[in-house]
C-alpha cells in the first residue's frame, strides 16, 4: 500500500520533469495501458479470440470528440456519452461473441473494427471524414486543459481509477470465474458459474475499457483520424498484450510502455513497422507465450507474485 | 408430518432417463434415487453408462425423456450451472480442476455458489462485503484443504500435482460449495490405497457431519461396496440390479457382467 502511494505521487510529479512531446508519450502510454488493459482481460482471462479493442477505442474517441464537437457538451458529459455508447455496442457485440467462436469470432470482431473505421471515414457529415477534426480542449470550472502536463492529470486519474477497479475485478470471483471458463468451461459450470454471463462480462469490460480510453485518446491527440482506429492500433494493441504476457498486470504496464515509445527508437525503419510488430508477435507466441512478465520470472530479475490471492493472510 | 416424509423419500430422484447419441442408446430408462444423509454407488463395467448418467443429471448433456427431481423441484433441462446452484455438485472423471491456478485459487473456486450476494461493483469499488466475503473464502479454503489432507500444498499449481492430489483439490472445491447432494465420478481411480483410505474417511465424515448425500460411481467394487450402504449396476445403459453389498455380490447378472459372462 506504501509502494502505491509513492508510485501515485511519483506519476503526479512527472509533468514537472518533461517537456511537451515526452508528455505526449506518456500520455500515449496511459491510453494503451488502459486499452490492451480491456483486451487483456478478453484474451488473457476470460480465453476469448475477440479483437475489438481498437473498434471501441474508436468508439470512444469518435463519440466524445463528436458531441464536444457538434454538441458543444463539456468533456466530461462527452466522456459519459462515449461510456454509454461503448457500454451498448459491447453488449450487443457480447451476444453475438457467445455465438461464435475461435477464429470465428476473431474474424468478426475484427470486422467489426473495420467497419467502424470504414465508417468514420465515409461518413463524413458526421465525422469529418478522413481528415478528422480537431478535439475542443476540456475545461473544469474555468481551468483549461490546453497543455499535455495538464491534460496528464485527467489521464492519470481516469486511468488509474479504472486499473483500480479493473484489479480488483480479477481478483475476485469474477477473475476465478473467467480463468476457470478459459482453463475448463464444464468445470466452470461445475462451480455454478454462468459461462455464459462471465463470457459477456469480459466483452462488456473490454468495451468499457476500451470507450474510456477512447475519451482519453481523443484529447491526447488533440485531433483524431480514422487511421487511429483501423488494423494497424488492433495490431498495436494485440502486441502490448502478447509482449506483456495474456492476462498479466504488471507485464502490460511495462509492454504498454516499450511498445509505445518503440516506434520512437526505431524511427529509421518506420516503413518497417507493422512487419516487426507481426514479427515480434510471432516471436512471443514461439518462444515465450507468457510474456514479459514470464520471461522476467524465469530469469529471476523480479521475484514478486502475481497470483490472484498469494498476499491474502489468513 | 407428511411433508416432511414426503420430501425425505424425493430428496433426489432421477427416473427413466433416456438418451440417445445417434442411433446409439447410451442409457435406456435408467433410475437411480438418493435420500438425504444416504452414499449411493453406482458401478457398472466399462462403457456401462455411468458418466453419461452423471452428465444427464447435472445437464450437461440433454436426456430425450425422463424425470429428475430434487428436493421436491422438477429440474430436468436446466443447465449445468444451475443444477450446481441447487447444490447438486459434481467432479469430473479426468479431474476438472484448474490447472494454471494454485490448489488454494482452486478450492476457493467452490465458493462461487455462495457468493451471490457479492456484485460487480461491491468488488469493483472493494465494498466492505466483498473484502469480507472474499476474506471468508480464502479462510474457508485453507480449511477445506486441511480436511482434505492438502494443507501443505494450498500454494502448489495444481498442474504440478499428483493426480490422487488433484483428486483431493477437486473434492475440496465440491466441499467449499456446500453441497447438498455429491456426484463423484470416478473419485478413487489413480489413488494410492493410503490416498483411497483417506479419501474414504473424508467422505463420511461429509455425510456424517455436514448431512451430504452421495453418489460414487467407480468400477472399482471394493472401494464402492465398502462405503456405500445401497448399490446400483449399470450394464449397456439400463439398470441391471440394485440392492445392498452383499445382494449385488451374489447377484448373478453382475457377476455376468463383471466377468463378461452370459452375454
Amino acid at each position: 500500500m506504501f509502494i502505491l502511494i509513492v508510485f501515485i505521487i511519483l506519476l503526479a510529479c512527472l509533468p514537472k520533469v518533461t517537456n511537451n512531446y515526452q508528455q505526449y508519450m506518456i500520455n500515449l502510454v496511459f491510453v494503451n495501458f488502459l486499452v490492451t488493459l480491456g483486451l487483456g482481460i478478453v484474451l488473457g482471462y476470460s480465453g476469448q479470440f475477440a479483437f475489438a479493442s481498437a473498434g471501441f477505442l474508436g468508439i470512444g474517441a469518435y463519440c466524445s470528440g463528436l458531441s464536444m464537437v457538434h454538441f458543444g457538451l463539456s468533456y466530461w458529459l462527452a466522456l459519459m456519452v462515449a461510456v454509454l455508447v461503448s457500454f451498448i455496442f459491447a453488449v450487443l457485440l457480447s451476444y453475438i461473441g457467445l455465438r461464435l467462436t475461435r477464429y470465428y469470432l476473431s474474424i468478426s470482431t475484427i470486422a467489426f473494427t473495420l467497419t467502424m473505421r470504414f465508417f468514420y471515414t465515409n461518413a463524413g457529415a458526421i465525422t469529418f471524414g478522413p481528415s478528422g477534426f480537431n478535439v475542443p480542449s476540456p475545461k473544469f470550472f474555468g481551468f483549461n486543459f490546453d497543455t499535455d502536463q495538464r491534460i496528464y492529470y485527467i489521464v492519470l486519474v481516469i486511468v488509474l481509477a479504472c486499473s483500480l477497479f479493473s484489479w480488483n475485478i480479477l481478483r475476485s470471483k469474477i477473475g476465478r470465474a473467467w480463468v476457470a471458463i478459459r482453463d475448463k468451461e464444464e468445470a466452470a459450470a461445475a462451480a455454478s458459474i454462468d459461462v455464459k454471463q462471465y463470457k459477456r462480462l469480459a466483452f462488456i469490460m473490454m468495451g468499457l475499457l476500451g470507450g474510456i480510453a477512447g475519451g482519453l485518446y481523443c484529447v491526447v491527440l488533440g485531433r483524431i483520424t480514422p487511421d487511429e482506429f483501423g488494423m494497424g492500433p488492433l495490431l498495436l494493441h494485440f502486441l502490448i498484450v502478447v509482449l506483456g504476457g495474456l492476462g498479466s498486470f504488471s507485464g502490460l504496464a511495462i509492454s504498454s510502455i516499450i511498445v509505445t515509445l518503440l516506434p520512437e527508437l526505431l524511427r529509421a525503419f518506420a516503413e518497417w513497422q507493422e512487419i516487426l510488430y507481426g514479427g515480434i508477435i510471432i516471436l512471443m507466441i514461439r518462444f515465450a507465450p507468457e510474456g514479459l512478465y514470464g520471461i522476467l520470472q524465469k530469469i529471476s530479475v523480479i521475484k514478486w507474485r502475481e497470483r490472484m490471492y498469494g498476499d491474502v493472510e489468513g | 408430518m407428511a411433508m416432511l416424509k414426503d420430501k425425505e423419500n424425493t430428496f433426489f430422484r432421477s427416473s427413466e432417463i433416456v438418451v440417445k447419441f445417434g442411433g446409439l442408446t447410451a442409457l435406456n430408462r435408467a433410475s437411480i434415487s438418493v435420500r438425504k444423509n444416504e452414499i449411493k454407488g453406482l458401478i457398472g463395467p466399462n462403457g456401462a453408462g455411468k458418466t453419461t448418467l452423471f452428465n444427464a443429471i447435472t445437464g450437461y448433456i440433454p436426456s430425450q425423456s425422463g424425470e429428475i427431481v430434487f428436493q421436491g423441484e422438477k429440474i430436468t433441462g436446466f443447465k449445468p450451472h444451475e443444477i450446481a446452484k441447487k447444490g447438486i455438485i459434481r467432479t469430473f472423471q479426468k479431474r476438472g480442476i484448474l490447472p494454471n491456478l494454485t490448489a488454494l485459487e482452486n478450492v476457493m473456486m467452490g465458493y462461487h455458489r455462495l457468493m451471490d450476494e457479492v456484485t460487480f461493483w461491491h468488488i469493483g469499488l472493494r465494498m466492505k462485503k466483498f473484502k469480507v466475503m472474499e476474506k471468508e473464502a480464502v479462510l474457508r479454503a485453507r480449511e477445506v484443504l486441511e480436511t482434505v489432507g492438502l494443507p501443505e500444498v494450498s500454494d502448489h499449481i495444481a498442474k504440478d500435482m499428483s493426480f490422487g492430489q488433484q483428486t483431493l483439490v477437486e473434492i475440496g472445491r465440491t466441499l467449499m460449495s456446500e453441497p447438498k447432494l455429491l456426484l463423484l465420478d470416478e473419485p478413487a481411480a489413480g489413488l494410492s490405497s493410503l490416498e483411497r483410505e483417506h479419501l474414504m474417511e473424508v467422505l463420511k465424515r461429509l455425510v456424517r457431519e455436514h448431512g451430504v448425500s452421495l453418489i460414487i460411481s467407480d468400477h472399482i467394487m471394493d472401494f464402492v461396496m465398502e462405503i456405500c450402504e445401497q448399490l446400483v449396476v449399470l450394464n449397456f445403459g439400463e439398470v441391471l440390479a440394485e440392492g445392498d453389498g452383499g445382494y449385488i455380490r451374489t447377484h448373478q447378472g453382475v457377476l455376468d457382467a463383471y466377468l463378461g459372462g452370459g452375454g
